[in-house]
């Protein structure tokens, strides 16, 4: 009997105007939103194999390991052609350093308040998809008891032995037999893209992901579905049930959403981030003064004015490499380093907790945005697309956490190989290459510089004469870093991101049993 | 069989729409409800069907009470509605074969639906035609093929020669006759006299949700329906 109702209406929804308009629009739309997201992660994929490799290149040509420093650089995630989520809010890479933690990915527009809120609406894959299907789900459900009212088919149907209860679920079922089929094609379509696509792999986590992604969007449907008939079941006609369906579709997709994002800024308040950026600065302020003072203290110690070298490059990270000069530069280097380690890695904890702060603060909001957009079951089937793709705020979170971990374990490496203690963190040049005295390099250099002046071929003369080659920097080695940490880490759909989905299939689930119920006790007592 | 006993329903608004109906519609027995709009022709159908609850008393189907077990009554009852408007984007075809379907009638051929359709007078082009070009007669007739191919003990229907074309009509009575020899119990409302003439065993009159008539066919034969029928309704209009 179920089934009998069930393929009439599958029948009749195959051949109806309806139908056919909305497998046409899909048919348009879909490949078009792949097409486009497809795009842009190629697009992504190109930026990330140039910085990548430049990164790596770039580490590769350290020769003190005062300028080892990685840059990582976040692989697009090749899920983002279903659900962007928040990674077009953020940029792409983040250079490791001694002195700061990592707290967002650069490239990021900083004029954006939160770029962890998702506020602006991105048409991606799944944002068509939870816009449409909800759209489609309620234009095949609004009329499901109206329309059988109106025509005097209900009567002619409970006529026959059969009861409420099985006539709506053979309801449900057809028109979910006549929806689910055009959601398989839409996720088969974004499948094939990616299948198709020479630089995406697809493990098995990958396609576990997918698999959850479509299953979500069927239950999505489903709750739509069960809307529209409990809109249906309510009302007398279908010409108030449409007007009801589309009032509650636009509260859902578009009013509720941008709601919630605008109660979560407005309710939950963010320090600016130029607040955080001027404490930033005092400590750093603090920190050049304590680093300046101590430069001084061992200059007085050694009794010089200030480390000599024929080449220097410095930054503020730690960063020192000298070529050439007295072999008092290179006292003055061995007895700072482990102090200006320990003040970078000190100063470095102490913005962290502003930092972390700041951070947790825009967490925060975005947990409060979560959260109110639980109202709507389309921000559900969102968030938990974004989230099955590794595109949403808790993916980047924990992406930033791990960014930390590799931080530590990079600071580990030096340490453990005793990197802040050895003369290769700040110069290749062996102790006796440097000049005995002051005086003697004073001297050197002083005549280097005559000879500079009188054009390119004396200077090369000089140096080659009387100049050991190491002070050139070229002339040196560059560093084996293969056992370098490196970074690697590959969000996975296990632990925490498997429950957090779990718990919003609950959800939908949830939601969508309740529409079931009401709409069932509705039904009951439908007068036909 | 059709039984009413003291069957009463006053809907939600108050409205007294039936007001204790006591009925016996035997095997092999057509019995002609008449009435002026709103006197509660439908609301007695409706009953029978349980498409609402009685206020109070109770209606029977072949021994089984309505309320009681109304799943159980479905097997023994046919119906055609007042105004049939089926589904438009299947053919009359597709139309009888659900609905056969749905009345346990599984192993229907096309040519058993062909044979109802031509019995209730369909033309035969119409067959695999929409439904939605039909005319209003037209979908009638789908709707009696429907409610003949259940095979029920018991047909109801409500105002069925209404959009039917007098031959037409007339065929109906004759396809009713000749269910009431098979000894199905048949319940018509309608207002059309002249059929009740030619084919009821019995004739009820209905006024303001009280049956206030009630002929055998040999006692309307002798005095003149029309005259009985404009009578009782000249009561309502004169009524202060
Ligand atoms: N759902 C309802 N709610 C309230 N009152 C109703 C309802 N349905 C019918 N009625 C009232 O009950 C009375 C009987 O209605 P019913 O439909 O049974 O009349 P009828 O004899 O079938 O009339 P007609 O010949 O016009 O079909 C009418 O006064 C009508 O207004
Ligand atoms: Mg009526």
């Amino acid at each position: 009997m179920i089934g009998l109702i069930a393929r009439k209406d599958f029948f009749l929804n195959l051949t109806s105007a309806r139908f056919i308009l909305g497998f046409l629009i899909c048919l348009f739309i879909i490949p078009f939103t792949l097409v486009v997201s497809m795009d842009r992660y190629k697009g992504q994929e190109n930026v990330y194999k140039v910085l990548n490799d430049n990164a790596e290149k770039l580490l590769n040509e350290a020769r003190v390991y005062s300028q080892a420093r990685p840059e990582v650089v976040r692989k697009p995630q090749s899920l983002s052609v279903f659900c962007e989520g928040i990674s077009e809010n953020l940029g792409m890479s983040t250079k490791v350093y001694l002195g700061d933690y990592p707290m967002f990915l650069s490239g990021q527009a900083t004029a954006k308040d939160n770029p962890l809120l998702n506020a602006f609406f991105s048409i991606d894959f799944t944002s068509i998809i939870a816009i449409i299907m909800s759209l489609l789900a309620l234009v095949f459900s609004y009329d499901c008891f109206t329309r059988e009212k109106e025509n005097g088919t209900i009567k002619m149907i409970l006529v026959n032995k059969i009861n409420r209860s099985s006539f709506f679920i053979g309801k449900l079922l057809g028109i979910l037999l006549t929806l689910l089929p055009i959601l398989f094609f839409c996720y088969l379509l974004g499948i094939l893209f990616l299948v198709v696509s020479p630089n995406v792999a697809l493990d098995s986590n990958t396609w576990l992901s997918i698999g959850l992604l479509f299953i979500s969007a069927v239950l999505y449907v489903v709750v739509f579905v069960l809307l529209g008939m409990f809109i249906s079941s309510m009302s007398r006609q279908s010409s108030t049930s449409i007007i009801v369906s589309l009032l509650v579709w636009i509260w859902f997709l578009f009013l509720m959403p941008n709601m919630a994002s605008y109660a979560a800024q407005n309710f939950v308040k963010t320090d600016l981030y130029e607040n955080l950026q001027f404490a930033v600065s005092e400590v750093n302020k603090r920190h050049s003064k304590q680093r300046r003072d101590k430069r001084l203290e061992i200059q007085k110690q050694l009794g010089i004015d200030g480390p000599n070298s024929f080449i220097s490059k410095n930054d503020d990270d730690g960063r020192i490499e000298f070529y050439g000069g007295p072999k008092v530069t290179f006292d003055f280097h061995r007895i700072l380093t482990p102090f200006e380690v320990s003040y970078l890695l000190d100063y470095a904890d102490k913005k962290w907790a502003l930092q972390k702060s700041y951070v947790d603060d825009l967490m925060k909001q975005e947990k409060t945005q979560h959260y109110l957009s639980l109202l709507s079951p389309s921000e559900i089937f969102i968030q938990l697309s974004s989230s099955l793709c590794h595109t949403d705020a808790n993916a980047h979170s924990l992406y930033m956490d791990k960014l930390r971990e590799y931080r530590e374990s990079m600071i580990q490496y030096f340490r453990s190989n005793k990197y802040f203690e050895s003369s290769l963190w700040f110069t290749p040049n062996k102790y006796d290459l440097l000049c005995d005295s002051e005086e003697e390099y004073k001297k050197l250099s002083g005549d280097w510089y005559e000879a500079f002046l009188k054009g390119k071929e004396a200077e090369k003369e000089f140096s080659e004469k009387y100049m050991p080659k190491e002070w050139l920097s070229e002339n040196n080695a560059y560093l084996d870093l293969s056992d370098f940490p490196r970074f690697a880490y590959k969000p996975q759909i296990t632990g925490p991101a498997l429950n957090y989905a779990i718990s919003r299939f609950a959800m939908l689930l949830f939601i969508a049993l309740v529409i079931l119920m009401l709409t069932m006790l509705r039904f009951s007592g439908y007068r036909i | 069989m059709l039984q009413a006993i003291e069957l009463t329903k006053r809907y939600e608004d108050g409205q007294l729409a039936l007001d204790a109906l006591n009925l016996e519609i035997k095997p092999g027995e057509i019995f002609f409800l008449l009435g002026a709009n709103g006197a509660g022709k439908t609301t007695t159908i409706n009953l029978f069907l349980n498409f609402i609850e009685p206020t109070s008393g109770k209606a029977i189907i072949d021994g089984i009470d309505v309320m009681e077990n109304p799943l159980e009554t479905k097997k023994y009852i046919s119906y055609v509605s007042e105004n049939v408007m089926l589904y438009g984007n299947f053919t009359a075809r597709q139309n009888l074969d659900f609905f056969a379907k749905l009345g346990g009638k599984t192993n229907l051929r096309k040519e058993d639906y062909y044979t109802i359709m031509r019995k209730v007078g369909l033309q035969e082009e119409a067959f695999e035609k929409k439904l939605k070009t039909f005319s209003k007669g037209m979908r009638q007739k789908v709707g009696l093929a429907i409610a003949i191919i259940k095979d029920a003990p018991n047909i109801l229907l409500d105002e069925p020669t209404s959009g039917l074309d007098p031959k037409s009509a007339a065929e109906l009575m004759q396809i009713l006759n000749n269910l009431r020899n098979t000894g199905k119990s048949i319940l018509m409302c309608t207002h059309d006299i002249l059929r009740a003439k030619s084919v009821a065993d019995r004739v009820g009159i209905m006024k303001e949700g009280r049956l206030v008539m009630l002929r055998s066919r040999e006692e309307f034969l002798q005095d003149d329906l029309e005259r009985i029928y404009l009578d009782y309704m000249q009561e309502t209009v004169m009524m202060p």
